[in-house]
Order: structure tokens, then C-alpha cells, then sequence
């Protein structure tokens, strides 16, 4: 590694914290970042302040939130009675493309993953719960990734709500083995969704 | 469907290697460490996606290359495919099936299976369980995407599984939800492995008898979990799921006291016996041989009954470690049409009618 002034070496060391970004793609960006004029560098700089002051976690779903609740939460024409149970935000965008489902959602926030050392305490578990506590929901749709990490969250998930009398479902097949939720074409999800099975 | 034509640019100690193989026999002759193995391992790449050296996938990169390049030309039956695999020094392989790139080898339309025999399978009689274990679920594998998902299902479960188990504490609940996704895939897998080895178990025997009169080989499936319950016999997923269900409650002291996974297929065994007698303790090295040899001749013919495909028959420098009834076994699937490339030190273990059909490349020794 050639030497570089010190506030470059802090920019490459900054890059290459994001996920996917070695350290040739962190050159790529920061020399791209030199060679472009002020105002576009200040442009980026302003994004990423103003995504993390503006943008929280929905209160209730814990989805990207610019107010207390989600666009969702808020939508006094989708069905409160439905929750579908899902690992990250993108996951909920994957589920909307689809168009097929009206209901809200619950984003755990990741998976139980003991070799990662995540367990339930570091989801959003404990909040589901809460939500349940509080009445007016008649089913869960587990669609927590087909993966090993997505199964065990589903199984744990149901273990807890089903005492609580909720109906608990899982997103059907469909979806590719292995493969993550994001990956998977609108249509299978669509159809994964309308032929889900009772858990 | 036959390989025509390998091309290999940067790939362990080679620049450039090109060989248009025999549709029969193609014989690789060299002195030891040239690399002939280096090519074996590349032809198991490009038809399997995987080494038996398993290494780091940047090894296969020359040392002085930008990547490894490995190109194969299949023949079926006068059409011809271009498969071609490519691998970074940032240790990623990417694949092109006819020029267009393609997301993982499970993508590939069409893909030549390989049957693989190396000095090291020799020990599967009285190796670790695990050598045998891997066999049959490398052959499953090779056989059924299926089968593939499962067994890479199960072996990242025992993983979260044994984690949960190593911080009991504060997984308790995880574990409870551990405990049936191993009871679920584990009997999938179970059953799975059953099923195969059931059919390569007559095969084997069968091949076995031929090799070595007078002797009876027999093949078990051994379970904890399933105690008794003959080999042979055809279980439903449910009765596996509720063998390993007790056998789990049985042994759940034990488990969390050694904080790891001790019910499971990860724990089963194939046995092999010969006239009765357990070939873990009792075979002979030729015996082993044997053994290990009718296996791989029976992996052959199973994969000509399951895929209807004949496999590439890739053996590395195993002809000096048989004797000649055994070699005449291996050259007889020459005879029934196996495509087959082997690598030798020496060309006298072949039989001169065989040697006189074959190709034969000299691999000449360094500097
Ligand atoms: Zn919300």
C-alpha cells in the first residue's frame, strides 16, 4: 500500500468498513471522490447524515420510519389482523413489489444465528410479543429467509405465539433452496405467499 | 457424452495445458510431482464444481497468473458445448456455459458427471467413519440438487446447534428450535443417505464377489439412533424423525455436558463386512483395496442408473497401488465405454491390448 495523505487514508479506511468493499474498491471510490468537484462530494456527505438523523425504526414495526410510524403502520386501509413476520427491511420491499399481501408487517431484524452470537434477545422478538399482548391480531405469516438461520427463527417465533393463540404460518416453497428472500422473483414470492402453511 | 478437448490456462503449475482426450482411454504419463494430479483435479472442477484437495480456490490460480482459467468442450453425440470456469485471486469462481456467463454451477444445463479415485480413497474400509460418511453423501450429491441442499442444510444446523449448545445458558430457547430443525433435515438426511446406500450396497457386493472369490462382502447403515432396526429396511421420514426425537431426550445430559451435537447422521457410519467379520478392524490392506475399488467401480454404474449418464473416470495414480485382477477391473469399464484419464508414473500397468488403443501424453519432468 503506497503512503496517501492522512485524510485520504481515513476516507479509504472509512470505505472499506461497508459491506462488500475490499480494499481496491475503496481506492476505486476515494479516487472518484478526489476527482469530483466539491459540490457532488459534499451532496453524498449531506445523504449520508441526513438518512441517519431522518431515518429511524418504525415504533410498532420496526421497519425505516421517517416519522414515529411507517408508511405502512400508518395506512388505515391495510389489515392490522395479518402481521407478516420478516428479517430485514428489504425483505418488506421485496413482499410489497408483489402487490399481493395487505396486511402489516414485524421486522425481527435479523435471524437467530447462535455462531454469530445472535440469539432472540438481540431481535426485535421481545416487541413482537408485545404486539400480540396487545389484541387484534388473528395470524402471523412467518416469511423469514429459507435458510437454516430463517427455519429455527420461524420455529422459535412459533413456539412463542402459538400459546398466545395467534394462527402461525410459513411462507410455502417455492422459493429457491437455500437462497435468500431478496433473490426471489416476484411471482414465486406472490405464489409463496397464497400457498403458506400452517406451523 | 464425452469430453473432446481441455484447455486449462494458469491453473497450479501450468501456463497452458491442452489435451483433447481419447473417447476411450487417455493415459497421462510422467514421473512424480510434474502435475499430472493438478490435471485430474481440474477435470473434477469443471464436472463436480469441487477438489478433493479441497483447497483455498486461489491455490488453483498459478502463482504467477490473474486467474485460473479451465475450459472444457463436451461432445454429446456430435453436439458440442463449451463449459468454462474461472477463478480470481479474490477466490471467486465464475462460469460460462457456451459464452454466456452463468450464476453458479448449479446453472450449468449440461454437465458431465465424474467419478474420482485417488490414492487416499483407498483408505474408506478402515479410515474414520468420516471418509465414509462423506463417499456416499459426495455420491448423493453428485446425483440430486436435492440432496446437495440437504446436506449443506444440515451441516450449517450442527454448526448454529453446537454454538447454541457452547453457551447453553443463553440459547436455551434457540436450542429448542434447534432441536427440531435437527430432527427435521437430520432425518431428511438420514433417510436420504439410506435410500442411496441401499441401492449401491447390492453393486458393491456384487463387484466385490467378482474381485475376490470365495469372500462375501456386506454393507450396514449404523445409527445410534436407529439401534437395530435392519439396514434393509424401508423406513418412512416419520419413524427416523421419532428415533432421533428419543434418542435426543436420551442423550441431552451427555450433549450438554460435552456442548456438542451427539444425535445425528454427523455421528453414523457405513460398515463394511467381509465374511461377517467388520472390515474397520479386520480387513487386509489388499481386502481394503477391494473394498474401496468395488466402491468406486459401483459409483460408476450407479450413477449410469440414476443420472442415465456415463461418468468421466478420472483416476490419479491408483493403477501402482492395485495388483493386476484388480486393474483388470478398472480397465474393464474402459472396455464398456467409460471414458477414462489416468495418471501413471508408468505405463507397464497397463495391459499392452489396452495400451495399444489408448492415448498416451507424456508429462515431461521439470527443468
Ligand atoms: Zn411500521
Amino acid at each position: 500500500m503506497p503512503f496517501y495523505a492522512a485524510p485520504i487514508v481515513r476516507l479509504l479506511e472509512e470505505l472499506e468498513r461497508l459491506p462488500g468493499i475490499g480494499p481496491k474498491s475503496a481506492q476505486r471510490l476515494a479516487f472518484h471522490i478526489l476527482r469530483a468537484d466539491e459540490q457532488s462530494a459534499g451532496r453524498l456527505a449531506d445523504a449520508i447524515v441526513d438518512v441517519k438523523r431522518s431515518i429511524h425504526f418504525c415504533a410498532q414495526c420496526f421497519n425505516f420510519a421517517e416519522d414515529d410510524l411507517c408508511e405502512i403502520c400508518s395506512d388505515s386501509k391495510r389489515d392490522a389482523s395479518i402481521v407478516c413476520v420478516v428479517e430485514e427491511p428489504r425483505d418488506v420491499v421485496a413482499i410489497e413489489r408483489t402487490g399481493e399481501f395487505r396486511g402489516l408487517y414485524h421486522v425481527l431484524q435479523g435471524a437467530i444465528s447462535p455462531i454469530d452470537g445472535i440469539g432472540p434477545e438481540q431481535l426485535r422478538v421481545r416487541e413482537l410479543v408485545d404486539r400480540i399482548g396487545k389484541g387484534g391480531i388473528d395470524e402471523l405469516i412467518v416469511a423469514t429467509d429459507p435458510n437454516v438461520e430463517g427455519e429455527t427463527t420461524a420455529l422459535y417465533v412459533a413456539r412463542l405465539a402459538k400459546p398466545l393463540g395467534v394462527r402461525v404460518t410459513r411462507i410455502a416453497s417455492g422459493l429457491p433452496v437455500g437462497g435468500d428472500l431478496e433473490y426471489a422473483d416476484e411471482v414465486t414470492l406472490g405464489r409463496a405467499l397464497e400457498a403458506r402453511r400452517e406451523m | 457424452m464425452l469430453i473432446s478437448k481441455l484447455e486449462f490456462r494458469g491453473v497450479r503449475n501450468y501456463d497452458h495445458f491442452l489435451v483433447e482426450p481419447d473417447s476411450h482411454l487417455t493415459i497421462l504419463v510422467g514421473p512424480n510431482a510434474v502435475g499430472k494430479t493438478n490435471v485430474i483435479e481440474a477435470i473434477q472442477l469443471l464436472t463436480t464444481n469441487r477438489s478433493f484437495r479441497n483447497p483455498q480456490w486461489v491455490d488453483v490460480v498459478k502463482w504467477d497468473a490473474s486467474e485460473a482459467n479451465l475450459r472444457m468442450t463436451l461432445d454429446d453425440d456430435g453436439v458440442l458445448t463449451i463449459f468454462e470456469m474461472v477463478i480470481t485471486l479474490e477466490n471467486k469462481r465464475s462460469y460460462k456455459f457456451n459464452g454466456l456467463t452463468k450464476r453458479g454451477f448449479s446453472n450449468i444445463p449440461k454437465v458431465l458427471p465424474s467419478v474420482v479415485f485417488t490414492p487416499d480413497d483407498l483408505l474408506l474400509a478402515k479410515g474414520p467413519a468420516e471418509n465414509r460418511r462423506k463417499a456416499i453423501d459426495d455420491l448423493g450429491e453428485r446425483l440430486s440438487k436435492t440432496y446437495g441442499s440437504i446436506k449443506r442444510d444440515y451441516t450449517r444446523t450442527i454448526r448454529q446447534r453446537n454454538a447454541a449448545l457452547k453457551e447453553n445458558q443463553t440459547h436455551k430457547a434457540t436450542l429448542q428450535a434447534l432441536d427440531e430443525q435437527l430432527i427435521s433435515i437430520g432425518s431428511s438426511l438420514c433417510l436420504h443417505r439410506r435410500r442411496l446406500l441401499q441401492r449401491m450396497s447390492p453393486i458393491t457386493t456384487s463387484i466385490y464377489g467378482t474381485l475376490a472369490t470365495g469372500e462375501v462382502l456386506d454393507i450396514q447403515y449404523e445409527s445410534r439412533a436407529l439401534g437395530d432396526i435392519p439396514f434393509t429396511e424401508k423406513l418412512r421420514i416419520e419413524d427416523i424423525q421419532i428415533a432421533m426425537f428419543s434418542t435426543l431426550q436420551i442423550r441431552r445430559n451427555e450433549e450438554a455436558a460435552r456442548k456438542t451435537t451427539l444425535v445425528g447422521p454427523h455421528r453414523d457410519d457405513v460398515i463394511f463386512k467381509i465374511n461377517g467379520r467388520d472390515a474397520r478392524s479386520f480387513a487386509s490392506q489388499g481386502q481394503q483395496r477391494t473394498i474401496a475399488l468395488a466402491w468406486k467401480c459401483a459409483e460408476v454404474r450407479i450413477i449410469q442408473e440414476i443420472a442415465r449418464q456415463t461418468p468421466v473416470l478420472l483416476l490419479d495414480d491408483v493403477m501402482s497401488e492395485l495388483d493386476s485382477t484388480r486393474r483388470e477391473a478398472l480397465t474393464t469399464l474402459v472396455k464398456d465405454g467409460v471414458q477414462t484419464i489416468v495418471t501413471t508414473t508408468n505405463t507397464g500397468y497397463f495391459a499392452p491390448d489396452l495400451l495399444a488403443q489408448a492415448k498416451i501424453i507424456e508429462i515431461p519432468g521439470r527443468g
